[in-house]
């Protein structure tokens, strides 16, 4: 029974397979493409004017044709979404009504179809004309677009000429990317100690000497952390956006990283992820009155400005504050609300005692992320590359680099701190030599790793006033010796 | 279980019913459609209802050809993440190579994920699944805390007044169990998976829900994911709030894996959460009220949804009740299979060697925590202390075990050992009758948890 089970599928495979098939031919320079009815002669670079299946709704708009995928049945084009600042979207062929051409368009930044080695894509399937898969949230007017990534530097003509570091420039002195790609900062630990701007920055001004236009994505996994470092974030992430597209990828963003991830121009998830609970602590206790309202107003400003509601934020920062969504069941364009409804299909995110956090299925149903990717490869596709490629490895050496110091400094602390308490052999002396050494230790550490240092409740004034003292302990003990 | 024998005959059969026949009615809500385009955006490979271009461009009938993916309109297949390990959607040719990776014995010890770092026991398993390459891979789940499932809070309450590790600790390594639990996602994704719950009790349930094909044993459970929430606390509702959302955030994040909708994670972790069901066809609408028509699986807003495997079966959550791995092989569709037993060695000779250190090392602890009659034994004490930490740098689940049993960490042992090195050093000074300091003398070491020490 098997045998034959086997051969029946196989058969409906080989009947599905020329249709398939056939949808990608190619002829010269220009790609065929079988629509949902019809076929489009074009390649990577044309303008176009485009109708296509969004869930349930029909859209048309005019937009450039970024990439085709062959393996994959996957256009990815470049265009206003929902009156947003141009992003670019993979579509797949199948949901394409009619597509008719309106120009060639400039190069495509990206390699087009006959890339050597198509990305994987994401996992789980996703409803029909969900484009972006595992992916493919809801087309979500309050979802912020990604700035244009599609005027990247290092695209101009090569200049022949290369940079001290040996990288090849282009006429307007911007290294030249050998394929479209992304940086990645692995953002992990507390906010304010491993997880910073600092290195935010860092890779933003390495990102810099590609050209505008990069993708910088920060790899977000932390717990939270220190509330005045998000004000300083808010304005890092500000300025480097304007320059370049910030992507978050959330493994865990809780508190001020979950404040962190929506300042970013788009937002991906893990399966795992989870992203939320922005309650404004200080020592043991909630934060409340005007400090607490400027954190909401200032952060909430910015975050309204990147197109996330201000009743998201706020639903994270106090349980009283309730977050609901319904979505049109034609459009599936989704509704936020401040209160239960009760209208039909509501979904409640958080009543009125709980604070607000997302998980993977949540942020994408109701289209807070654009996409939910486990591996790099899956991330690319959403991102709209063809597939996964580092342009520089740095926000990772210097993410390393960062957590391994913090991490020794930490071990380093507790351990000196607790061997000031242990006697020494040789009396007074070397008792108060030791603690010479371990002064000095301390205070190279506020010197090579102030966060943690301070963290640790290190204060430089104390340490040097403790050292003073000591070392004249250590005078005056000499001193009577002789 | 024989109704499941019924569905997989029922799978196989419906198979044979010719795919363009657009008559046929299909078996899940959500079939694969049978048309052409891919008007799915996930890689057909991956799924067994999706259009398989690459499997398309294989000759099929060349015999060495790899098999095709076949359609399903099996219950089997569904639209569930992962791929199918049930025989109705592999379509092999020969009995299947399943490779069992155990997830039992303690949480944080026996089953852990990278600490500090270091890699993990599994690391060297998946490496091991991707030597052996197998058809299926069987995650073993058989993990409990200690609790019954009633009155879960309480008991929590009486083991620590009980001198027992407290659950909550066993649950503290939540973000390190979710990182495995992806990192094994991730990493064996091209296998079809299935997880056999011997028993899921605390925060290993996590495991037991975290791939969406499931069998459980006839006495196995699945519950206690409450203590999660109770990992939060805080000085007032909004921090109360705060950390409850957070820790509950995180656990559920891990069932997503699974592909579980909102209201059965919500209602696994959250104790205030309700659970009910309605069946719809072959599908399971979870609701967060009692108001299901098929099963009131929790109506307590006191604890967290809990699941025998008869409740599991009878919702849908598993997917069979099974005696044994043979049993459930059997219930997938395999009367044979060959058992990979590499990976069951390499996790019982890991935990059984560390558990050895640990006897070694409780046996140090006890001769360390004797009376010292002579400071000339204070070397031999600090070669005592060398040796245990040189064997919790070296098994990490033996270095949290002796911090949860004996608040043991590294960076004691280092001060304990410098307090001796400082002993031995004055012991020697005054052995030289070039003593005059004020120094301990050896008389102060052994301060801190390892207890009396010497000099007593």
């Amino acid at each position: 029974m098997r045998r034959t089970t086997t051969i029946a599928l196989s058969v409906s495979l080989t009947l599905a397979a020329p249709a398939a098939l056939a949808a990608f031919g190619q002829a010269g320079s220009q790609q065929q493409v079988k629509l949902a009815t019809g076929t489009w002669w074009g390649s990577p670079g044309d303008l176009v004017e485009i109708t296509f299946k969004d869930q349930l709704s029909t859209r048309t708009m005019q937009a450039t044709v970024r990439s085709i995928d062959a393996q994959k049945g996957i256009l990815t084009i470049e265009a206003q979404f929902d009156g947003k600042k141009s992003s670019t979207r993979p579509v797949f062929t199948s949901s394409i009504v009619s597509m008719k051409t309106l120009g060639a368009g400039e190069a495509p930044a990206a390699p087009a179809a006959d890339a050597p080695k198509a990305p994987a894509a994401p996992k789980a399937p996703a409803a029909p004309a969900q484009p972006a898969s595992k992916a493919g949230g809801s087309p979500s007017p309050t979802a912020p677009a990604a700035p244009a990534a599609a005027a990247p530097g290092g695209t101009g003509k090569p200049s022949g000429k290369t940079d001290k570091e040996g990288y090849p420039l282009d006429e307007n002195g911007y290294r030249i990317s050998p394929k479209k790609g992304a940086f990645i900062l692995p953002w992990k630990g507390p906010v304010g100690q491993t997880a910073r701007n600092e290195e935010m920055e860092a890779v933003a001004k390495e990102a810099d000497k590609w050209g505008p236009g990069q993708i910088i994505i920060l790899d977000i996994d932390s717990p939270g952390g220190l509330v005045t470092e998000i004000f300083e974030i808010s304005e890092s992430l500000g300025n480097i956006r304007k320059r370049h597209r910030v992507v978050a990828w959330v493994r865990e963003a809780i508190s001020a990283a979950a404040c962190t991830s929506m300042h970013c121009d788009e937002i991906y998830f893990r399966t795992v992820g989870s992203l939320g609970a922005s309650t404004m602590i200080a020592g043991a206790n909630t934060v409340y009155g005007e400090p607490l309202e400027a954190f909401k107003r200032e952060i909430g400003d910015v975050i309204e400005q990147n197109g996330r509601p201000r009743m998201v934020f706020d639903a994270m920062v106090l349980a009283k504050d309730v977050l609901t969504y319904t979505k049109d069941p034609v459009t599936g364009k989704v509704t936020w609300h401040n209160k239960v409804t009760g209208l039909p299909g509501e979904v409640v995110l958080s009543n009125e005692k709980d604070n607000l956090v997302f998980t993977a299925s949540t942020a994408l149903d109701s289209g807070f992320s654009k996409g939910t990717a486990d591996t790099e490869e899956e991330l690319a596709v959403l991102l709209g590359l063809s597939e996964w490629y580092e342009v520089s490895d740095y926000g990772r050496k210097l993410a390393a680099s960062w957590q391994k110091l913090f991490e020794d400094c930490e071990k380093d602390i507790d351990l000196q701190l607790n061997l000031l308490n242990v006697p020494k052999a040789g009396g007074e002396i070397e008792q108060v030599n030791a603690e010479i050494r371990t002064l000095e230790r301390l205070l190279s550490w506020l010197k090579r790793c102030e966060p943690c240092a301070e963290g640790k409740g290190l204060d430089k004034e104390r340490l040097e006033r403790a050292l003073k003292d000591a070392r004249k302990r250590l005078a005056d003990l000499r001193r009577a010796q002789q | 279980m024989a109704l499941l024998h019924t569905l997989v005959l029922a799978a196989a059969s419906l198979a044979l019913v010719p795919q363009d026949d657009p008559t046929t009615p299909p078996a899940d809500p959500a079939p694969a459609d049978p048309a052409p385009a891919p008007a799915d955006p996930a890689p057909a490979g991956d799924t067994p209802g999706g259009n398989d271009l690459k499997s398309v461009d294989a000759p099929a009938a060349t015999p060495e050809a790899k098999p095709l993916k076949p359609f399903s309109l099996a219950r089997t297949g569904g639209n569930r993440p992962g791929k199918s390990p049930h025989a109705a959607d592999m379509q092999l040719s020969a009995p299947p190579k399943v490779y069992i990776i155990p997830i039992t014995g303690q949480m944080g010890t026996d089953i852990h994920g990278n600490i500090e770092g270091k890699p993990s026991i599994y690391d060297k398993i998946i490496a091991d699944v991707r030597t052996q390459n197998p058809d299926i891979i069987v995650f073993r789940v058989n993990s409990g805390d200690d609790r019954s499932p009633d009155k879960y809070m309480e008991a929590v309450r009486a083991q620590m007044k009980d001198d027992k590790i407290d659950p909550r600790r066993l649950a503290s390594g939540l973000t390190e169990y979710r990182d495995l639990a992806l990192k094994l996602h991730t990493d064996l994704d091209q296998y079809p998976a299935v997880v056999y719950v011997e028993d899921a009790r605390g925060v290993a349930s996590l495991f037991a829900l975290a791939w969406s094909y499931m069998y459980m044993a006839p006495d196995g459970k699945i519950a206690g994911l409450d203590i999660v929430g109770s990992l939060g606390g805080g000085n007032d509702a909004d921090i109360r709030a705060k950390m409850f959302g957070a820790w509950t955030g995180i656990a559920k994040g891990v069932l997503e894996l699974g592909g579980h909708p909102n209201q059965l994670t919500d209602s696994l972790v959250r104790p205030d959460r309700l659970l009910s069901c309605d069946i719809d066809g072959r599908v399971t609408r979870w609701r967060d009220d009692t108001n299901g028509d098929w099963y009131v699986v929790d109506q307590s807003p006191e604890q967290s949804a809990r699941f025998t495997s008869k409740v599991a079966e009878e919702t849908g959550l598993a997917d069979g009740v099974a005696v044994d791995l043979n049993d459930m092989m059997g219930l997938l569709g395999y009367p044979e299979f060959v058992e990979v037993k590499s990976g069951q060695k390499i996790f019982d000779d890991y935990n059984a060697l560390w558990r050895k250190r640990y006897e070694e090392v409780k046996k140090l602890i006890d001769e360390y925590r004797q009376e010292m009659e002579d400071a000339r034994e204070l070397p031999k004490r600090k070669q005592m202390l060398e040796k245990i930490r040189q064997m919790a740098k070296q098994y990490p689940p033996l270095a949290r075990t002796l911090e949860w049993r004996f608040g043991l960490t590294d960076a004691q042992l280092q001060v304990l050992i410098e307090q001796l090195n400082e002993q031995i050093k004055e012991y020697q000074r005054q052995k030289r009758g070039t003593g005059g300091g004020s120094g301990g003398g050896g008389g102060g070491g052994g301060r801190g948890p390892m207890g009396p020490g010497p000099g007593r």
